[in-house]
């Protein structure tokens, strides 16, 4: 489809400025791949070319150390995110299809909780996190996170479902199915996309959150990824190249997701956008 | 679509739908009103976080509008919201650029490219940029000696001085490298580059479903008026997303007020030197956890739970989009 | 098998909208009822409390001689076909056709031969592996009728299920249900706001307004004795022409009078408004019963007036003139044979068939002469 007539000139720029800034935030991954394959005499040198030897051992050693980080991470994402996405999908779809007693009430009250900073509450969470044993612990960690993202993810997936036709739902009554398995036919299969994109955004943020897990983790061996690496380049005499490798070790798993569910997660943001 | 409604008498038919709910409220009483409640409670309490918390009625909340760090937090804060909305404007072009591309595949294509640096984890990209300031061996300083640029901004910085404009000693002096997250004067300019070039790819991908809806007809019919390329932008592409763009001001409002874990991981619990960048949620953060006075820590999270939800109120209200 | 009743019943929605008021209906066992009237008249709404998708606020509903008012949806032996089919776009059509009955838990053979009966029924065999978004317009018609046939219910609900297709698909689904309905024998109720869907498949034809069911008869029962202005101006295409005015006795009849046209009645109608000379009246005729004078030799001379041609529509078969009353008065429609070749802005001589004319009353839009036995159908 053209839209836009245009000249040569408007052509080159158009793309010209695009490669440059798809030059600029690739150049994390230029740096951390260059670097890791470095010993420190090699980065002092000099740090921004490739270098020979390369220094295989330095990737092995950053797979020691991170990853164990990685798995304690792939947990609590995965643990979370179900959590969070099993929970919203039922509640949305009571709100999305049904306006019950005392229902509008609960939902605005759902709403205000999205303006609330997490940092205003941030203590006595700690605090009920003691009393409830669930501090130090993983599975404590990601009920936590589920429960940060539920505001949100209800909220998307209720619009969605308040848009879904109503005769799909009608017609699932007719032939008897019960609430829950009206979850499971009608609406898990036909908000595929959002639902994708609402798990990707809950692992991806599960992945990154750092703040929680910083103040409620203590043991070494449960440390998620990002405070695992927050603590290891405060803690050591800097080797620079397994340092790297470390970090871009910490992408893989993201790159392993994005690779599968690319597709879900642009069309559901898109979709996502036009619901507002 | 219109929902169905459940009247008082039906709810004994209806009540799986509340047992749907449950999971949900469940977590959210638990988890987020519980500590809201709590933390309203123990804003009147001088409290050590822990056992010990005696009535204090509302001084926490006039020391709060006393404390001199706090009132430097919100300034520093709100220059950072500044900036925050000049750097929205790399992703609005991003997106507007994707959008002109003629080829379908190759939109397809750089939607696909500018996702693939989310696979970093943010702590990385964090831990990057630190590397990237490091007065010894970051990214930032080489490239500056590489290409003379440290150079001249010696020089211009001497010329301020000589014109009593800067202060002495000068920031940039020959034959050393600044500190750009450890000298006082840097951390700022340092904080306010972060993140360069800036585009969001959240925003990115949010402004084209935008754009994707604006009818061909309507570029054809510009061009029959001879809108030239900056005059498309103006009058049909910016209005089309204005309520995008609102969205994401929101989201970035929140955003900036809240994440104090971006100075946390660059320049520590204080704030950095001389705490230039110490922010709101940063100096609750750091009342509570490092000087245990968590009674005071949950009176500035209430105020800044309503600095939000003003400045919220104030965007919807007079940032008003027609839909 | 089973008969569908109506007892007394309203829906109130909240904020005391009325949708539907006091409907009395018996739906005979095997039979084929059209509920048609104008979009928000009720009809839906009265179809989907026999599904149980919608509360009864008042009065009862009876399938099968059962109370079904706080009988679930899935309990009431019933399938409904949607406007927008609602096929799930996940499922292919095997699925969909097999999914209510796999809820239910019918073994799989029984599934599997229903599922098959039902696609050679409809000609879909071919498209069972397909996907719905694979499908055009009228084989999504189909899977969405197929989908209900499976289940064997005891009463098949439509709800306005042709009018997402295209006029010819529309024709030719039309004939299917009526076929469908024939081989199959089960009771069927049918929402459309077609008029000419509701004449062509209906047993009997239940003509709704505002909530209240305002004649239930066969097709051309209301075609030809409808009780009201509105049925009158519902049933049939063009509509039915409407004159205001009032009736004068002259001369020994009585006459029909409006500014600029009087028209002689006939002597079978003069017999039963009698009555009603002097009051104001709205006098009723059809298009297909305004003729061109030169074709139509039995007008008497009183009822045949010179008229403009404002727009002629040939259609082939026949010709739809629009015609106007001198003096800028009345506009009306008369559908001509082909054999008349009317021209556009021309003064023409056109005479009235006022043996099937009706008259209704100015106030309450009754009909005056409902008692006439018109064209020889059967009387009332």
């Amino acid at each position: 489809m053209s839209r836009i007539s245009e000249g040569p000139v408007a052509r080159v720029l158009k793309h010209g400025y695009l490669w440059v800034m798809l030059a600029l935030v690739f150049m994390p991954f230029y740096v951390m791949l260059v670097i890791s394959f470095k010993d420190n005499a090699q980065f002092y040198n000099r740090p921004w070319v490739p270098t020979l030897p390369l220094h295989w051992e330095n990737w092995s050693e950053a797979w020691n150390t991170v990853g164990v980080y990685i798995a304690n991470s792939i947990f609590l994402a995965v643990t979370a995110t179900l959590i969070a996405l099993a929970a919203a999908i039922l509640a949305a779809y009571v709100f999305g299809r049904y306006r019950v007693p005392f229902g509008q009430l609960f939902w605005l009250g759902l709403i205000i909780l999205m303006l609330m900073p997490g940092v205003a509450n941030l203590i006595p969470l700690f605090n009920l996190m003691r009393n409830l044993n669930l501090l130090n612990s993983l599975v404590g960690l990601a009920i936590v996170t589920a429960a940060g993202g539920q505001v949100f993810c209800l909220y998307v997936l209720r619009n969605f479902i308040e848009d879904m036709p109503k005769e799909f739902f009608e017609c699932a009554r007719i032939d008897g199915a019960s609430h829950l398995q009206q979850v499971i036919h009608v609406v898990i299969p036909q908000c595929g996309g959002i639902i994708s994109a609402l798990a990707i955004m809950s692992f991806v943020g599960a992945w990154n959150s750092f703040i929680l897990p910083l103040i409620t983790i203590r043991d070494p061996e449960l440390l998620p990824l990002a405070v695992g690496l927050y603590r290891l380049q405060g803690a050591y005499v800097k080797q620079w190249g397994p340092l790297m490798a470390a970090y871009f070790i910490s992408a893989v798993p993201l790159v392993i997701l994005f690779a599968f569910t690319m597709r879900f997660f642009i069309r559901g943001i898109s979709e996502g956008a036009i619901k507002g | 679509m219109a929902r169905q409604r459940v009247k008082l008498s039906q709810v004994k038919r209806y009540w799986p739908l509340y047992v749907m709910v449950l999971p949900t409220l469940a977590l959210v009483a638990l988890f987020m009103y519980w500590p809201a409640v709590s933390g309203v409670y123990h804003s009147f309490y001088r409290w050590d976080g822990d056992e010990l918390a005696t009535f204090i009625g509302l001084r926490n909340y006039s020391r709060a509008f006393s404390d001199p760090t706090l009132g430097r937090a919100f300034i520093v804060v709100g220059i950072l919201f500044v900036a925050s909305l000049f750097k929205m404007i790399p992703s609005i072009v991003t997106a507007v650029v994707i959008h002109r591309i003629t080829s379908d595949r190759m939109r397809y294509l750089y939607r696909l490219l500018f996702v693939v640096p989310m696979v970093i984890p943010w702590m990385v990209v964090l831990l990057i940029w630190k590397f990237f300031y490091n007065p010894v061996v970051g990214l930032l300083n080489s490239f500056l000696n590489a290409t003379h640029l440290m150079s001249l901004l010696v020089a211009v910085n001497a010329w301020l001085i000589d014109l009593n404009i800067a202060k002495a000693p000068a920031l940039f002096q020959a034959n050393m490298n600044p500190a750009w997250l450890g000298n006082s004067s840097l951390v700022l300019p340092a904080l306010i580059f972060w993140g360069f070039p800036w585009i969001g790819i959240i925003g990115v991908l949010i402004y084209l479903s935008g754009l994707e809806k604006i009818p061909r007809s309507v570029y054809e019919c510009a061009d029959l008026d001879g809108v030239g390329w900056f005059g498309k932008f103006l009058y049909i592409e910016l209005p089309l997303i204005a309520t995008q763009v609102r969205i994401n001001l929101v989201l970035m409002i929140i955003g900036v007020l809240k994440g104090y874990g971006l100075i946390l991981v660059l320049l520590t619990e204080s704030g950095g030197p001389e705490g230039v960048a110490m922010v709101p949620g940063l100096y609750m953060y750091y009342n509570a956890f490092m000087r245990r006075e968590a009674g005071y820590a949950c009176a500035m999270g209430i105020l800044l739970f309503f600095v939000i939800l003003a400045l919220t109120y104030v965007n919807t209200k007079f940032v008003r989009v027609e839909k | 098998m089973a008969e569908v009743r109506f007892y007394d019943v309203s829906k109130v929605y909240e904020g005391d909208v009325h949708a539907v008021n006091d409907v009395n209906l018996t739906v005979e066992d095997g039979s084929l009822l059209v509920l048609v009237g104008p979009s928000g008249c009720g009809k839906s709404t009265t179809l989907r409390m026999v599904a149980g998708l919608e509360d009864i606020t008042e009065g009862d509903v009876h399938i099968g001689g059962r109370r079904v008012n706080d009988v679930l949806p899935k309990n009431r032996d019933i399938a409904m076909v949607f406007q927008n089919y609602a096929l799930y776009p996940h499922m292919t059509v095997y699925n969909n056709m097999a999914f209510g009955l796999k809820l239910r838990k019918y073994p799989g053979q029984e599934i599997d031969k229903r599922v098959h009966d039902a696609a050679e029924l409809l000609e879909i065999t071919p498209l069972l592996r397909r996907r719905p978004r694979e499908l055009s317009g009228g084989q999504a018609q189909r899977v969405a009728v197929g989908r209900a046939i499976v289940r064997h219910p005891k009463v098949f609900l439509f709800d306005e299920p042709l009018s997402n297709l295209d006029a010819k698909l529309r024709v030719q689904m039309r004939v299917e249900i009526a076929r469908l309905h024939e081989r199959l024998g089960t009771t069927m109720i049918y929402v459309t706001h077609d008029q000419v869907e509701a004449m062509t498949l209906g047993t009997k034809v239940a003509v709704m307004r505002d909530g209240y069911i305002l004649q239930v008869d066969e097709p051309l029962g209301l075609y030809n004795r409808p009780v009201s202005k509105f049925v009158a101006g519902f049933i049939g295409s063009p509509p039915m022409n409407f004159l205001e005015g009032t009736l004068e006795r002259k001369d020994g009849a009585i006459r029909f009078v409006s500014p600029n046209i009087e028209l002689k009645l006939d002597q079978m109608i003069a017999a039963v408004v009698g009555s009603h000379v002097g009051e104001r009246v709205y006098f009723g005729i059809r298009p297909e019963d305004i003729y061109d004078s030169a074709l139509f030799p039995e007008a008497e001379e009183d009822n045949i007036k010179s008229m403009h041609t404002e727009v002629v529509e040939p259609l082939g078969a026949e010709t739809l003139v629009y015609l106007r009353a001198p003096g800028a008065g009345e506009d009306m429609v008369a559908k001509f044979d082909s054999r008349s070749n009317p021209r556009v802005n021309q003064d023409i001589q056109v005479g009235f068939d006022v043996t099937k004319a009706y008259i209704f009353d100015r106030e309450t839009e009754e009909s005056l002469t409902r008692q006439v036995a018109q064209d020889g159908a059967a009387s009332s």
